[in-house]
């Protein structure tokens, strides 16, 4: 396809620890087309915030990237590769052309500065010097955020709430229009209403702006709502990929099976919830064959001894690979879940 | 829905009773009322601690002047009770209350071993020295400090942050006297660097006093020795903590925020990483003051340099109370005028400290 704005092509990040090696992404591939929503999900650790800092070069020191590519093609440009950016070029495609809303909302914003300076600021660095203009679209957008412009142009940070914050570092990861903005689970530090106006200002954004996301989030229920893909990560590697309505219908992977299970359900009066049992595994000191075996209840012989690969599902339906060799089993698995669900109803 | 429902709007007060609340709440009255506070709290002290010590300056004064002129008793009180400039045999609080009157006033006494020389007058011709020698080696000590903690906290871990972190424990662990015997011991008779006995003095007394630039360098030269003591004895210690400061602001997410917004690196070092990681710093350096004025009296008897310490050994010596009472007073109310200014200082650099204020203005 032609429209691929982000190609991540077998990247793999490691984190060098006291105790050795810290695989935290092992090999993944993904594509990203243009105005797609792409969403990662997977417990906490499993690499979903390390392959986003990794996209935009921003790891820690002691993160290497061992290998792979971030392919990315700039509005009417030639494709370049985003790992090999340096200096200026590095800046002016952090922000520009790929921006990013951070996890930690209430600590994203600098304390002692007001948020007109990081506007200001921002666009500056972008060689933006009209700051009259820079100020008029940081306004549009603080309206389309449902935010009071002028107050929170100038306030400083601790004026503002938690989702006003969160708000406000929305506005900001698109006031240079980019193609791409990376979300490191947008929702996850606000109450529930606020969720709701995030998740409708997202989507706002995403209809008038045309950008793509990639939106990590540990809520399937989000995920669910505004994705257009779904990819699950597990200790690293990236398990399962495919449209939003196949990830949640017809699961092909032990973990994603789950997740979903894990999920309380408004008609599910009949048992308590089934979380997975055990904890995500120690990643210096992997398991063998397929990672997640000592958790899964499908598991036999094989997946002790050989790691499953990515392989595609439906030869002509919608787009689903899945590495997990019981795939055929946990599907019908699903099915009877979801059937169970309707008959509850 | 807009977010307007602002919670800073609502409630302005007005009226008279109004602008008194907003005055009293006000950051900057809170900051003047809590200096004074400490300064009637050290005048109380010390006016206590004189009348508390053993061996009643009074008593011993009186029996000196016995003991010189061959009077009375009551001859000898009655000339020491003028050197006092109170009644000792008032009743105390009678005694306080016109002690109190007269420092509010400006009046500090006369000099108990000198007779004649006000207290004021005295500390006022030294207090320039100390301020100038001391403010000069705080300012240099502050700014290395801050800049070569940032450089070290940025490469961490090269050789630049290890040979740094090694001279500045080994110089903040050695007492600023030492420092001062070891400068003119090894540089001035060792080396042979100056003259020790040149550079007595706060200046060459034969060149006369302007804006000329002999005189400035003659200031200079001889505040120079003070000042290199000043600086080596509390640089290390303003390296270390801005570095561990700077090391934990790099970590925050703001930093990586500014980052990823594809600022420029000295944008981010100045207004990002280095006005946060200060702000500890400037607490610190109101508290160092108070530090380094009270070290500065062995600094200065050492170097004879004519500041605030060496009136305040001599009057030890001499036991001199009226003097050592006026200079107890003005090193603390200059300690507590340092303290407002980091205070404000402080206040500027950090928003989150005016929220008192910025409530009732906006």
């Amino acid at each position: 396809m032609s429209d691929i704005v982000l190609s991540v092509q077998g990247l793999s990040i490691s984190y060098l620890t006291a105790r050795g090696r810290l695989r935290a992404v092992n090999g993944v591939s993904f594509d990203l087309h243009q105005g797609e929503t792409l969403a990662l999900i997977g417990e906490s650790g499993c690499g979903k915030s390390t392959l986003n800092l990794g996209v935009m070069q921003l790891l820690p020191r002691t993160a290497l990237v061992d290998a792979g590519k971030v392919i990315y093609t700039p509005r009417g440009g030639q494709p370049i590769d985003a790992l090999k950016l340096k200096g200026s070029a590095l800046r002016r495609f952090r922000w520009a052309e790929c921006s990013m809303v951070f996890q930690a909302a209430l600590n994203s914003l600098n304390p002692v500065i007001r948020v007109r300076d990081m506007v200001y600021d921002t666009a500056r660095a972008h060689g933006e010097n009209d700051m009259r203009r820079i100020k008029a679209r940081a306004l549009e957008l603080f309206k389309m955020v449902r935010l009071d412009p002028d107050r929170v142009f100038d306030a400083y940070p601790h004026q503002l709430s938690g989702g006003m914050r969160q708000r406000v570092l929305i506005a900001l990861s698109v006031l240079l229009n980019p193609q791409v903005v990376l979300l490191d689970e947008p929702t996850t530090a606000v109450d529930i209403l606020t969720q709701r106006t995030i998740i409708d200002v997202l989507k706002t954004l995403r209809r008038e702006l045309g950008i793509s996301l990639i939106f990590i989030s540990h809520d399937l229920s989000i995920a669910a709502e505004m994705a257009d893909t779904v990819a699950t990560m597990y200790a690293g590697d990236l398990v399962e990929i495919g449209t939003v309505n196949e990830m949640f219908y017809r699961p092909a992977h032990a973990y994603t099976l789950g997740l979903l299970n894990a999920v309380p359900r408004l008609s599910a009066d009949r048992e308590a919830l089934n979380s997975i049992p055990g904890s995500p595994p120690d990643m210096i000191d992997a398991p063998s064959g397929c990672k997640f075996h000592p958790r899964c209840s499908f598991a036999t012989e094989i997946c002790q001894t050989s790691v499953p690969k990515l392989e595609v599902l439906n030869r002509d339906g919608a787009a689903h690979w899945a590495a997990c060799h019981h795939s055929d089993q946990v599907r019908l698995s699903a099915q009877e879940v979801l059937a169970d669900d309707h008959a509850a109803d | 829905m807009t977010v307007s429902s602002s919670p800073l709007a609502s409630d302005s007060p007005r009226g008279l009773r109004g602008t008194l609340r907003r005055i009293i709440r006000s950051y900057a009255f809170r900051v003047i009322a809590q200096g004074l506070f400490t300064i009637w709290a050290v005048t109380t002290f010390t006016f206590i601690l004189i009348r508390q010590m053993p061996g009643n300056p009074i008593q011993i004064r009186i029996s000196q002047i016995i003991q010189a002129q061959n009077v009375t008793y009551e001859e000898a009180l009655a000339q020491a009770a003028g050197l006092f400039d109170f009644d000792p045999n008032a009743p105390l609080i009678v005694q306080y209350v016109d002690y109190v009157s007269k420092v509010v006033r400006g009046d500090l006494g006369e000099s108990i071993t000198s007779a004649g020389t006000p207290v004021l007058g005295q500390i006022m011709r030294f207090l320039p020295w100390t301020l100038f020698s001391i403010g000069l080696g705080l300012l240099f000590s502050f700014t290395i400090g801050i800049l070569v903690g940032i450089a070290m906290a940025y490469w961490r871990g090269s050789l630049f942050d290890n040979v740094m972190t090694i001279i500045a424990s080994i110089t903040f662990s050695i007492p600023n006297y030492l420092i001062a015997l070891l400068i003119i011991l090894v540089l001035g008779v060792q080396l042979q660097l100056f003259s020790v006995g040149q550079l007595r003095g706060a200046v060459d007394t034969d060149i006369p006093p302007g804006f000329t630039p002999e005189y400035i360098g003659s200031l200079l030269e001889h505040a120079f020795l003070p000042v290199v003591t000043y600086i080596s004895a509390t640089v290390g210690g303003w390296m270390l903590t801005m570095k561990s400061s700077t090391l934990s602001t790099l970590g925050e997410e703001y930093v990586t925020a500014a980052r990823a917004r594809g600022l420029r690196s000295w944008r981010i070092l100045t207004a990002y990483v280095g006005r946060n990681a200060m702000l500890p710093l400037v607490t610190q350096l109101a508290v160092s003051i108070g530090f380094v004025i009270g070290g500065s009296v062995i600094i200065e008897v050492i170097f004879v340099y004519p500041g605030l310490g060496g009136l305040l050994s001599a009057a030890i010596a001499n036991r001199d109370y009226t003097t050592m009472q006026g200079v107890f007073l003005i090193i603390a109310f200059a300690v507590v005028v340092a303290n407002t200014l980091a205070d404000v200082l402080y206040g500027i650099l950090d928003p989150r400290i005016r929220i008192g204020e910025e409530k009732r203005t906006r």
